[in-house]
């Protein structure tokens, strides 16, 4: 009854004060949620982890032989109890052409038991020459199913050693368990870098032994990989692996010793060979020379019997030349024989015509003489006969000559006739003339008449006697007419009988001549009738003389003929003989031909022979020039085979050495934490939310539990006069302490229940999709509630507000119930320290004293309100600071730091010239503002205890080299110059290296020694590790200038665009391996920060709800304890506006007491959460910029502002009645 | 005396206590006059307090007329009201109701600072016998002391009315008497209107007006000519 009592109260306490529940409630539960849910990312992340590796089968444990692993190793493995299974592997890091660039790929094979793939595209690889490629890769290179990817080794080994095929087709692409994020870890090989995974199948690879065993143990599915369970329970497995380590390892050290002698006594018998193959050589090359020798000999003897062959030559054509002249004069003596002959024979032919001739004129001349006989008897008739012709015409001519003197006498009588007559005639003639004229006058008068009469007309008298004078005159005229003509008539007939005498006289003339010519041609012929007699005598005469010519010449022609044919005999015998001389000849000739066909053939032959000597010459001179070839070959091969014997036999002894120095094989058993990057890395990164996990709740329940203290003992205060009476009336400590324990414990439990279930479903979730853009690849979430951490957070929360609640009530409780009856004392009225610097003090007015007075007078409110508001700032600045310490790095390290465009990193092994080359393209291209050569390289750095790796940079140019990268201390500001002193590291390098300024270090620059060097200044940077020397120092430590394969370059721009197009356009010039820039590296950097947003939102709005609470809470209590003072304050007419400044007043110099704890609080914790969150490779930046101060405060007093806002509603419910109540 | 400083016609006043009404002032008339010394007695629970909460401008009436100098502040609300208390009203509380935190010349001011009209702090204190512990918080005073800031505090405002609840109900017999005769003194002295709310009537015979309240309604109201002085009487 009593207790149902109690119960009754309580619950009515509880509805009453629902505000007072709720905020513990929600203080509590804010708690809870922050303490569960970040504590639960760190385990959340690991679960999610585990369910991944556990449906991607992840293996358990990797074993890598140093000798690599044989079947044999893998069967006993197997046998192993607690191995559920082993899928033994080849892996190798191979390069790939991607563009201008080369790519490093890390290829292993599929196992079907283990590190099950997860495809996103295509297919698995299921025949050679199919590659599944990471499609990290594939996206990031552009890359398509079905594209080829050729493959090439990175060391000097052959590619074949490795692989079986070297051109993949890519068939699938996707995940793998081996990497959660998208960093690929790093390779001995190509840029150092692995730019992705590919799996092929275990027959593409060449090699003779496996490179690791994956395996799987039974039982671990259940565990959670990062719990200790799963370590032990894999441990085990590993050192029974271990256990059979030893002997398997002896096994094969035994099989490698006796593999090496075997290949020591290959070697062996390969390098006796080798030196009996040189000993060989020398003998054959010897052999060669005395062959060449002897060849030599034989030559000239050749060459002499060819000179022989050629005098004897040379004769034979002297003698061929000289039978060619006897027969050539052979020739002309007889062409002249023949000409002679031929001569002889016209003269003989002539001859014998001329004798023809001769006998046929004979002939002619005798018929002639006959002919002459005849003649003469027919001229002697002739004679005769002409003889009496001349007689006849001698009688004729005599009668002539009578009847022609006849005649002439005839007319010479005519003529003298005529002579007479001629008188006569001649008077006629000159009468005619006379007649004319009297005729013509006659005629005159006629006409005179005629005209008369016709004049006059015709009955004229005169008429009549005219015409009679007429008539008379026409009489007169024709007798005169007819004298006339007979007197002409005359005329004539006398002139043509002259004429006939005329002729008649020269016809006698003409006669007379004939009888004269007659008779001169009668006198000729009777002269040549003489003559004739006279001849014909003479030819008798000649005509005898003939005959005994004729006959003469007859005998002479006999005689002649006689002599013609001896000739004739005798030119025949001449000709027979000219025949035989040509026969003779035509043979000589043919012997000749014969001969000199001899000759040509012996020239050739000749010829031949000193072609065969030439030849044999050259051939001689070859085979020198080859023996000689082959004895430099010699020499040089001796050497190199003396060296390759010498290095083989060093080699054989190393191998021996080896072989006897061979350390039994080691067997690598490796836990995934030893084998796996990611999985490591993601083990840090879990914890490192565990580390903020643990602080950030610690403050929300230090807050809490704060809040918790003060409400509840203003509530137990309150409630001192129940306390009193329920004493009074007897009950005891516990049930009066049970209510408000109870109290405390229903709000801080409910909360909790509520907090631990958001806290764990939406923290780790938010955490985790911020982290998840690093680790890309795991696909799983799992956040379920821990039933440990939510009873631990849980109870936290409870026990922390019980706790406070029993301390409050402790206090009331001591006290005997009258005290307790009677209101409390009120405390008193305090000076503050302020008052007694009156200067001061008087100058503030009433009400601010007051505020001071209230501000100090309640230092519990005063503590948590700073603490709560202080927490809120602090969060904040967390949260802008990290953005903050993240954008330093780009910001610092790119625009402050390492301030240059761009690294032009240039191909392996290219000439001084090469590089010079590709230096002076840089340097005349006007988009580059200057560039420097340097040498970047990883190496490893250390000290006794501690290894890390780190670039180091060695520039060229000392006096350019500050336009690149500014080396200075982070807090001074100090600039640092290098010097050859020492060299200058960078920051976080000498955090995690644990060393600071003059200390010494080692550095082991690939495959160099190691040096030692001394750290003379620590520089600050914040990506990377970088360690700075001068190229004196690194002579110094090197001996040797560095190989400069980087050039530094300042461009004009750095624009995207711009960057693209110069990195486009060096990748084309010959040696540039690869461009790179620095505002890449910015890009990275603000991807990471996308992931800090979330992060940051969520310090904002815990931030933002812890304010809000702290505030409300301490407000209300304030207004609680002090309602009778406010409700006084009404009575005495103060606004609401004014009473809610009141109260206010005091809140925002908390809030701002509270800010500045805020900066102190967000400065440790900022720095906490950097150092913790960052990665060995980054330096966050430490500071944290002004611009988040502002927004921290500003936000801070935002949420101050909202509270007081509230509050002043609040404030106005407060009932003036109050003030006239007594006080409990 | 004069005229009527306070006239309440009529006035009511009911509380809803979840199904019960409960009528506190159930139709209240009287009239005090300017510069009286009038006592409010009745029983407890009589509704003399929600008189005194309605006269103080801290409370409103359902019904009826209260003029205060001719003002009927019954028809006022929030600022209205608050203007009135700060600048018409001055009030003793029973339990004196000082700000802890100050001391008592501060806890006068920070009743004068926010007076259009106000008088000097000190010397209000030094009236009311506290001039040597104007610096003193009220932790360091005495009951009586207490009363005596809260009434200097009431009186620097320099009030219409100075109302009273209960003003010795914390003190002893002395005391009480003591601050009785100090707001008897005050009207006197400054013919400031005072009304004393008590349940004790054995301090009526000091008042000019003794309005007797019972059940939410005025009962009587005598007005006393001879009012004898706190010192005469004994209870």
């Amino acid at each position: 009854m009593k207790r149902n009592m109690m119960f009754k109260d309580f619950l009515r306490e509880v509805r009453k004060t629902k505000s007072r529940f709720l905020s513990i409630l929600l203080i509590a539960g804010l708690g809870v949620a922050f303490l569960s849910g970040i504590r639960a990312a760190s385990p959340d992340m690991k679960l999610s982890a585990d369910v991944f590796y556990d449906d991607s089968l992840l293996m358990d444990v990797r074993v890598m032989g140093t000798l690599g692993l044989t079947e044999e190793d893998v069967r006993e493995v197997k046998k192993i109890p607690g191995v559920e299974a082993a899928d033994p592997s080849y892996s190798a890091d191979v390069l790939c052409d991607v563009g201008d660039n080369q790519q490093v790929l890390k290829l292993m094979t599929l196992t079907d038991e283990m590190n099950l793939v997860t495809v996103k595209e295509g297919r698995l690889p299921e025949k050679t020459g199919e590659i599944f490629l990471d499609d990290a890769f594939l996206e990031k290179h552009g890359y398509q199913i079905g594209d080829r990817l050729t493959l090439g080794s990175g060391t000097e080994e052959d590619i074949g050693d490795t692989l079986a095929v070297t051109e993949y087709t890519i068939v699938g692409a996707g995940s793998t368990p081996f990497y959660l994020s998208v960093d690929r870890g790093t390779s001995t090989i190509g840029s150092g870098t692995v730019g992705g995974f590919g799996f092929i199948l275990a027959e593409d690879f060449t090699l003779e032994v496996y490179t690791e065993l994956y395996l799987r143990v039974e039982g671990t599915q259940g565990d959670i990989c990062y719990s200790d369970a799963y370590t032990d329970r894999v441990d085990e497995i590993q050192e029974k692996i271990e256990d059979i380590a030893g002997e398997r390892c002896e096994i094969r050290y035994a099989d490698i010793q006796r593999e090496g002698q075997e290949q020591i006594a290959e070697g062996e018998a390969e390098i006796a060979d080798a030196r009996e193959q040189l000993a060989d050589a020398r003998t054959e090359l010897d052999e060669g020379w005395q062959e060449l020798n002897d060849g030599k000999a034989e030559l000239e003897e050749n060459r002499q019997s060819l000179e022989d062959g050629r005098r004897q030559l040379e004769e034979g054509k002297a003698q061929l030349e000289d039978g060619r002249a006897q027969i050539s004069s052979s020739q002309n003596e007889l062409s002249s024989a023949k000409a002679e002959i031929a001569a002889n024979s016209q003269k003989l032919k002539s001859g014998r015509a001329a004798l023809e001739s001769a006998k046929a004129e004979l002939a002619q001349k005798r018929q002639e003489l006959e002919e002459g006989k005849a003649q003469l008897e027919a001229g002697k008739a002739q004679l005769l006969e002409q003889e009496e012709q001349l007689q006849q015409k001698q009688q004729e001519l005599q009668d002539g000559k009578v009847q022609l003197e006849a005649y002439e006498a005839e007319l010479a009588r005519q003529r003298e006739e005529l002579e007479a007559g001629r008188g006569q005639i001649e008077s006629l003639k000159q009468s005619l003339p006379l007649l004319q004229e009297k005729l013509a006058e006659l005629q005159a008068g006629i006409q005179q008449l005629e005209e008369a009469i016709k004049a006059l007309p015709p009955e004229s008298e005169e008429l009549p006697g005219l015409q009679q004078q007429l008539a008379g005159l026409q009489s007169q005229k024709s007798q005169l007419e007819g004298q006339l003509s007979a007197a002409q008539e005359a005329i004539f007939a006398f002139e043509a009988g002259e004429q006939q005498l005329q002729a008649a006289e020269a016809a006698l003339q003409q006669k007379k001549n004939e009888l004269e010519t007659g008779e001169a041609a009668l006198q000729d012929g009777m002269a040549q009738l003489t003559q004739a007699k006279e001849e014909l005598a003479a030819q008798e005469q000649v005509l005898a003389s003939g005959e005994a010519q004729l006959n003469a010449g007859q005998a002479e022609l006999n005689k002649q003929e006689q002599t013609l044919a001896a000739g004739e005999a005798q030119l025949s015998s001449a000709q027979r003989q000219v025949s035989q001389g040509e026969a003779q000849l035509a043979q000589a000739r043919r012997q000749l031909e014969e001969s000199q066909q001899t000759i040509a053939q012996s020239e050739a032959d000749l010829a031949d022979g000193e072609a065969q000597l030439a030849d044999g010459e050259k051939t001689l001179q070859e085979a020198e020039a080859e023996l000689q070839e082959g004895e430099a070959e010699y020499q040089e091969k001796a050497a190199e085979a003396e060296q390759e014997i010498a290095d083989g036999e060093a080699e054989l002894a190393e191998a021996r050495q080896e072989l006897a120095d061979l350390k039994e094989p080691e067997w690598y058993v490796l836990g995934r934490d030893e084998s796996i990057q990611t999985y490591v890395e993601y083990d840090q990164d879990a914890q490192r939310i565990d580390a903020i996990g643990q602080v950030f709740p610690a403050i929300f329940f230090l807050v809490a539990a704060l809040v918790c203290l003060t409400t509840m003992t203003r509530m137990v205060e309150e409630n001192r006069t129940q306390i009193g009476t329920l004493k009074a009336l007897g009950y005891g400590k516990g049930a009066i302490a049970g209510k408000y324990i109870g109290y405390a414990f229903l709000a801080s439990l409910l909360g909790g229940l509520i907090g631990l279930v958001l806290g764990q479903k939406l923290l780790p979730v938010v955490i985790m999709e911020a982290y998840g853009i690093l680790y890309n690849n795991l696909p799983v979430v799992r956040n379920p509630l821990y039933a440990e951490l939510s009873i631990y957070s849980t109870g936290i929360a409870v026990a922390v507000t019980t706790a406070a609640t029993l301390f409050a009530c402790y206090h009331e409780l001591r006290e005997v119930p009258a005290q307790l009856m009677r209101p409390e004392a009120p405390k008193n009225g305090k000076r503050v320290f302020m008052e007694r610097i009156s200067f001061l003090w008087r100058r503030l007015n009433f009400t601010q004293k007051s505020t001071v007075r209230n501000l100090i007078r309640y230092k519990k409110r005063f503590f948590m309100t700073v603490l709560g508001i202080g927490g809120c700032m602090g969060l904040l600045l967390v949260g802008f600071g990290l953005k903050d310490s993240i954008m330093a790095i780009g910001e610092r390290q790119f625009e402050k730091i390492r301030t240059f465009s761009s690294t032009i990193t240039l191909e392996e092994e290219l000439s001084a010239e090469e590089k010079e080359q590709v230096m002076e393209a840089v340097e005349s291209d006007s988009q580059v503002e200057q560039a420097m050569w340097a040498y970047e390289k990883t190496v490893d750095v250390g000290t006794e205890d501690i290894e890390k790796s780190s670039y180091l940079v060695v520039a060229e140019d000392m006096e350019q080299f500050p336009d690149y990268v500014t080396l200075r201390d982070r807090s001074s500001g100090e600039l640092y110059q290098l010097e050859n002193q020492g060299v200058v590291m960078t920051e976080k390098l000498a955090k995690l290296l644990e060393i600071s300024e003059g200390d010494t270090i080692w550095l082991k620059d690939g495959d160099k020694e190691r040096v030692q060097v001394t750290v003379s200044h620590i520089a600050e940077n914040y990506f990377y590790h970088y360690i700075y020397m001068t190229q004196g120092l690194y002579e110094q430590l090197y001996g040797e200038t560095p190989d400069y394969g980087e050039i530094y370059t300042i461009n004009a721009s750095e624009e995207e665009e711009f960057e693209d197009e110069l990195q486009a356009r060096y990748m084309e010039v010959e040696g540039v391996l690869s461009v790179s820039f620095n505002s890449g590296m910015s890009g990275r950097i603000a991807d990471m920060l996308k992931s800090m947003d979330t992060v940051i939102y969520v310090l904002v709005i815990s931030a933002g709800l812890l304010a809000f609470i702290v505030l409300y809470n301490l407000n209300n209590i304030n207004i609680s304890e002090r309602k009778r003072e406010l409700a006084t304050l009404k009575v005495l007419g103060f606004y609401d506006r004014e009473v809610t400044n009141y109260v206010t007043r005091e809140n925002i110099c908390l809030t701002l007491i509270g800010c500045i704890a805020g900066v102190v609080i967000g400065q440790i914790l900022h720095r906490f959460v950097i150092v913790t969150a960052e990665i060995d490779l980054m330096m966050f930046g430490r500071e944290i910029k002004g611009v988040s101060y502002l927004y921290s405060v500003l936000l801070t007093l935002l949420f101050s502002v909202l509270v007081n806002v509230f509050m002043h509603f609040h404030l106005k419910k407060v009932d003036m009645v109050e003030s006239m109540k007594s006080v409990e | 005396m004069g005229k009527n400083i306070v006239e309440l016609h009529d006035v009511r006043k009911s509380y809803r206590m979840g199904e019960v009404t409960i009528h506190a002032v159930d139709g209240v008339d009287f009239e005090i006059e300017k510069g009286e010394f009038a006592v409010v007695v009745g029983p407890s629970g009589a509704g003399k307090t929600t008189v005194l909460n309605i006269l103080g401008g801290m409370d409103t009436c359902d019904g009826g007329q209260v003029l205060v100098d001719g003002e009927d502040i019954a028809g006022y609300r929030g600022k209205q009201l608050t203007a009135y208390r700060r600048n018409e009203i001055g009030f003793v509380f029973q339990f004196y109701n000082l700000v802890q935190n100050l001391t008592a010349l501060e806890n006068v001011e920070l009743a004068i600072q926010i007076c259009r009209d106000p008088l000097n702090a000190e010397e209000i204190l030094r009236e009311v016998g506290l001039g040597e512990r104007l610096d003193n918080f009220p932790a360091q005073l005495s009951g009586g002391e207490q009363q005596r800031v809260a009434i200097a505090r009431a009186l620097a405002k320099n009030p219409k009315l100075l109302l009273c609840d209960e003003p010795t109900g914390a003190l002893d017999y002395n005391t009480g008497k003591a601050i009785l005769k100090l707001l008897q003194d005050t009207c006197r002295e400054r013919g400031m209107t005072v009304i004393v709310i008590t349940h004790n009537s054995a301090i009526t015979p000091m008042a000019d007006r003794v309005i007797k309240i019972k059940n939410g309604r005025v009962s009587s109201i005598t007005v006393n000519d001879h009012p004898v002085p706190v010192e005469t009487i004994e209870w």
